[in-house]
């Protein structure tokens, strides 16, 4: 009984120097888990977007019917994206030039939302996307999301930046070019 | 029981010093599988992206530079690519080849018979932490992706 009563209460102590660990490696485990979820979904779904559009080139122009904006194009970006949160999903639609692959010879930027203050929700634009003379079969383009992730936990990437706690921003990018 | 403490006494950490080690090849393993991963994904999309534009036409069938400026694009997105601007993709970290194949060409085989662009893209990763016996501290991903020309006569 003497020895019983001396080890009373050390279990609990045990727990306390080990649980507050644990909780820490199950929010971290959670936390990536969410990470690699809006990190993956938003790769698909800006690939997804980008097939849309290569299939909606100078092709769907008149006396076809078939034009997009970007605001069709956040439409799937949204529909495809499921988990992450639109408001905070930045949109970059650029058109590329075919010469050199990289200059950018037009952009619209807005978030994946239909706000109007300020007045740079992608669902309020009705900007015809590709512009006429960039969306000719051929013609490249580049998709690009960030979405500003808030994780408990801090990451480290090998060589490309020093360690950050906190928020994140998780890119999401494709280059593709007009089929049709 | 004195004695019986004592004896037990060092129990504990020896038990640990045991575990440590797993533990620790552990998190390597799995940080090492996720950069693997996530550069063998960028690498497949790197060929995809390259061979989009290169099934154009016999004219860019071939086009080794354009090919090799796409992937690197499409690479940015992994350390050791990501502030390098190369234009011939010849070396480590990253190689981009693009050849014609089907009828007349070297290779002659395509997956129906017909004109196609096929694009390979070899990349290193950096250096990661190795686990002795089980996994290399550097990785090489190849992928080759094949398209169709769409203007076989252009």
């Amino acid at each position: 009984m003497d020895r019983r009563k001396r080890r009373r209460g050390s279990a609990l102590v045990e727990f306390t120097f080990t649980g507050v660990p644990l909780i820490f490696v199950w929010l971290s485990t959670v936390q990536i888990a969410l990470g690699m979820w809006h990190y993956h979904t938003m790769q698909y779904a800006v690939k997804a977007t980008g097939s849309y559009l290569s299939m909606h080139g100078s092709d769907c122009a008149s006396p076809n019917t078939c034009s997009v904006t970007i605001a069709n194009l956040a439409a799937v970006m949204k529909y495809k994206s499921i988990g992450v949160p639109p408001s905070a999903l930045q949109m970059t639609f650029n058109a590329v030039s075919s010469a050199d692959h990289k200059t950018v010879t037009s952009t619209v930027t807005c978030l994946l939302t239909n706000a109007t203050t300020p007045a740079n929700g992608c669902d309020q634009n009705a900007t015809a996307w590709l512009p006429a003379g960039s969306n000719t079969p051929g013609s490249e383009f580049e998709i690009q999301a960030l979405f500003q992730w808030n994780a408990a936990i801090g990451m480290y990437a090998p060589g490309s930046s020093p360690v950050k706690f906190g928020s994140f921003l998780l890119p999401a990018y494709t280059h593709q070019m007009v089929l049709f | 029981m004195n004695k019986r403490r004592k004896r037990q006494r060092g129990g504990s950490a020896l038990e640990m010093a045991l575990l440590l080690p797993w533990y620790f090849f552990l998190f390597v393993g799995t940080f090492d599988w996720g950069f693997y991963a996530h550069a063998l994904i960028s690498t497949e999309s790197a060929a995809r992206t390259a061979v989009l534009y290169t099934s154009q036409s016999t004219a860019t069938a071939s086009d080794q530079t354009d090919a090799c400026v796409l992937a690197n694009e499409e690479m940015r997105i992994v350390p050791n690519i990501s502030n390098t601007d190369a234009t011939t993709c010849n070396a480590s970290p990253l190689v981009v080849t693009a050849t014609e194949i089907g009828p007349g060409q070297t290779i002659t085989a395509t997956p129906d018979g017909l004109p196609a662009s096929q694009v390979t893209v070899t990349y290193t990763t950096l250096s990661l932490i190795p686990i002795p016996f089980v996994l290399t501290n550097k990785a090489t991903f190849y992928r080759v992706a094949v398209m169709r020309l769409r203007c076989p006569t252009c």
